[in-house]
């Protein structure tokens, strides 16, 4: 991962303080997906405001990953599943592993 | 082509009747691609030459249980087999691992790759059959591919799941890649001087643009230079005898019949390349718009 910026050490950061119960999204970067594209998926899909899909979109440009998603299993699924839905390349992982 | 506009009627981009028929032999083939899984229903008439009419009732999205067991997701039976991935790496980047654990994983697999198997092939059935009825005036020279809003992005998550396998095929693995195939393909006479040169040295014509690549998307990898057997698939014009009027000289020698695959492989490079980047032009300029209309 190359070029890691404040903001995204930040979110690195949150990742591994996750309580080790705790599920998440992760999305990695591809270079087929337009980042207009992944921003549009990360607004529409999870409601999240304009910048915050622009943030997330860049680190997974980026940084190459960023986690987009946190909460019980279950939920992460149905999120993994709509990404793999959209083309977009996503894994599930649990407290930050 | 021209891009995707906001309208009255909805997104709108205009296609001539050409880029159409790529179009519609790409969706085919990636379509296709998805729908061969053994116990999936057949595919194999659904897109033929009179498959339009004949095909309304039983293949649109929400028509309730396939008898084959397609349906299998949604019934009783929690099928109970595993799913093995895609051998296809293009169709499993479409599928990918949802974890680095392998059990994991594999029960994700199972559960969900039926179902969103389906999606992604019932998105691109309408996309097709959006663009084999687009209504064609006397006279005219484009097309009208006239998207409603609320289907727009279905249509962009096919444009992805299309350029993933075009970009398998053509060996996108990263940015810089895709850069390259851009740079590629900048010379706009590329193409034309292939297949000039390929038909001097073949001295027969080869297939058009239309016919040659899409029939790599099932089966040959064209990017992995010039090793990849084109001979193996049966559908491949090169080495071919009997359509390909070679002198006795020119057919017994082997370095005349290497260049010649080269120039072949390049030549299908250069094709799936453009359609890649043409649809990759369509996504970009729909993405726009709907983006647009997020702000409103």
């Amino acid at each position: 991962m190359q070029g890691q910026t404040e903001l995204e050490q930040g979110v690195s950061a949150a990742e591994e303080t996750l309580p080790d119960d705790a599920w998440a999204t992760i999305v990695w970067n591809d270079p087929v997906n337009l980042m207009s594209y992944v921003s549009y998926v990360f607004q529409t899909y999870f409601g999240y405001p304009h910048e915050r899909a622009e943030r997330l979109m860049l680190q997974v440009h980026q940084g190459g990953s960023a986690v987009v998603s946190t909460g019980n299993r279950e939920t992460m699924e149905v999120d993994v599943q709509a990404m793999h839905s959209y083309g977009l390349w996503a894994t599930l992982t649990q407290g930050g592993k | 082509m021209h891009g995707f506009e906001r309208t009255s009627a909805g997104y709108v981009a205009r296609l001539d009747p050409f880029e159409r028929d790529v179009l519609v032999q790409v969706v085919a083939d990636v379509a296709e691609l998805l729908g061969d899984r053994p116990g999936a229903r057949p595919t194999g008439s659904r897109y033929g030459p009179h498959a339009a009419a004949e095909d309304d009732a039983p293949t649109s999205p929400g028509d309730g249980p396939r008898p084959d067991g397609a349906d299998a997701w949604t019934s009783l039976d929690p099928h109970p087999d595993a799913v093995e991935p895609p051998d296809d790496t293009g169709v499993r980047r479409l599928f990918p691992d949802a974890s680095r654990d392998p059990g994991l994983a594999a029960e994700f697999r199972r559960l969900t790759e039926d179902e969103l198997r389906r999606t992604k092939r019932d998105r691109l059935h309408s996309m097709w059959e959006s663009l084999i009825r687009l209504p064609f005036e006397p006279g005219a020279t484009e097309l009208e591919l006239v998207v409603r809003p609320e289907q727009a992005s279905d249509l962009a998550a096919s444009l992805t799941d299309i350029r993933l396998i075009l970009a398998d095929r053509l060996d996108l693995d990263t940015d810089e890649d895709v850069s390259l195939l851009y740079d590629e393909l900048a010379d706009a006479d590329t193409l034309a001087a292939l297949d000039d040169e390929l038909d001097e040295t073949l001295a027969a014509p080869v297939g058009d643009i239309a016919g040659t690549p899409v029939g790599d998307i099932a089966g040959t990898p064209v990017g992995d230079g010039g090793g990849t057997p084109v001979g193996d698939g049966g559908g491949a014009p090169v080495g071919d005898d009997a359509d390909t009027p070679l002198d006795d000289d020119e057919r017994d020698d082997p370095e005349e019949s290497d260049h010649a695959i080269e120039l072949e492989i390049r030549a299908v490079r250069a094709s799936l390349g453009t359609v890649y980047i043409a649809l990759t032009w369509m996504q970009e300029s729909l993405v726009e718009v709907m983006t647009a209309d997020l702000g409103d």
